[in-house]
């Protein structure tokens, strides 16, 4: 069994020249997204992902040394009820989606200075996608966050 | 010039030796610090935001502890390991003890409050260790298994982000104990070593 990263996939090659061209890499990356999260993600692969690296602090179900997942998708960043976020990501603003996990999980202490989760484990533009895709598929049902555009306070406004 | 090469080897591999005896002694040094009530190094240096960043991520890894503690002791006391198991995982629980003790130790010194252990029941119910699901000695193995993979990523993963640089070798320390006991647990399951390199964080 992998310890993290599993199979290899038609994409490495092009991540390889992405990693060389630093320079345009973010901006490669950025158009590829669509494409890479939409066609080809692969959640089963994001699962194992999800387990091995974010387990540790992460479930869907419960909060621990991270918050919940459950309903993740058009939640307001840093609104699971009964989680002690800190104060940087209450108010930063952010809606979860497909753009920003991406950015998140590339870097959270760029996107979000002085947040807490502070951990850098999905610099690989294909693990973000398979995270993702898996996110997207098991996170689903009700939450317990602030929906986007909803202003009640955490625990009521789970529908979405 | 072989007559001078055969002793300048010698010197060489002298040297090299007495270097790495010197980098041990430094690396204890480290260690004694750490456990010996001097501040950390660089510690004044940094300011609040910087200093109470490191504890909130030193408190996350602590609570990962306390998690791998109440596994390993509910792992040996649920009376499904045979003997030579049972010896190895309760050496892994007092590692994990050992290194809730320097966490501890560090958030103190820094000013921060540890992170309590929940009780044994909460870790019981909770639906990450599912305990309620074991049933046989491998799927104890697999459960240590698991969260020694999880806290040696999480580990990897916030390193990067310590302000006082001298924490990050505590990381480093953490991960190669963590990365120890996954081999052996995966060794003990008859599971394949990973193939992939650089296969731990991402
Ligand atoms: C070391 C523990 C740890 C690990 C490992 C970790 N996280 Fe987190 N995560 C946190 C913490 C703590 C927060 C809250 C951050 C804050 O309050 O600033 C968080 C927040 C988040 C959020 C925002 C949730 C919300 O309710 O706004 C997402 C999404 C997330 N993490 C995804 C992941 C994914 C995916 C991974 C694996 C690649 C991962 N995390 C790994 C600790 C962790």
């Amino acid at each position: 069994m992998a310890a993290g990263s599993g199979r290899h996939r038609p994409y490495n090659i092009l991540e390889a020249s992405m990693r060389i061209h630093r320079g345009i890499g973010l901006l490669t990356a950025t158009l590829l997204l669509p494409l890479v999260s939409s066609a080809a993600a692969d959640a089963k692969r994001g699962e194992k992902l999800y387990t091995g690296r974010c387990g540790a602090c992460h479930s869907i179900a419960d909060n621990g040394a991270g918050p919940r997942h459950r309903g993740l998708f058009g939640c307001k960043a840093g609104t699971q009820a009964g989680f002690n976020y800190s104060d940087a990501l209450r108010k930063s603003g952010i809606v979860w989606d497909d753009q920003t996990l991406d950015r998140w999980l590339a870097d959270p202490n760029k996107m979000v200075p002085g947040n807490s989760m502070a951990v850098q484990l999905a610099s690989d533009p294909t693990d973000r996608a398979d995270l993702i895709a898996w996110l997207r598929a098991a996170t689903t049902g009700e939450g317990s966050c602030q929906r986007a555009g909803s202003a009640g306070q955490g625990q009521s406004a789970a529908h979405r | 010039m072989s007559d001078t090469q055969i002793p300048s080897t010698l010197i060489d591999v002298g040297g090299s030796r007495r270097s790495f005896l010197r980098r041990s002694a430094l690396l204890s040094g480290a260690a004694v610090a750490l456990l010996g009530g001097v501040p950390l190094r660089g510690i004044a240096a940094h300011n609040d935001a910087q200093a109470s960043s490191d504890v909130n991520i030193l408190n996350v890894a602590l609570g990962l502890e306390h998690e791998g503690i109440a596994a390993y002791q509910i792992g040996a006391g649920s009376g499904l390991l045979d003997k030579p198991t049972l010896a190895v995982a309760s050496l892994f629980l007092s590692h994990h003890e050992g290194h809730r003790e320097v966490l501890m130790g560090a958030i103190k010194k820094m000013g921060g409050t540890p992170v309590a252990a929940k009780t044994t029941d909460e870790y019981k119910a909770s639906e990450k260790l599912n305990v309620k699901a074991i049933k046989t000695a491998a799927d104890v193995l697999r459960l240590a298994q698991r969260l020694e993979l999880g806290a040696a990523n999480a580990y990897i993963g916030v390193m990067p982000s310590f302000t006082d640089r001298s924490l990050s070798q505590v990381a480093g320390r953490l991960i190669a104990d963590e990365t120890m006991h996954w081999t052996a647990l995966t060794q003990a399951l008859g599971e394949a070593l990973p193939k992939p390199t650089l296969s731990f964080g991402a």
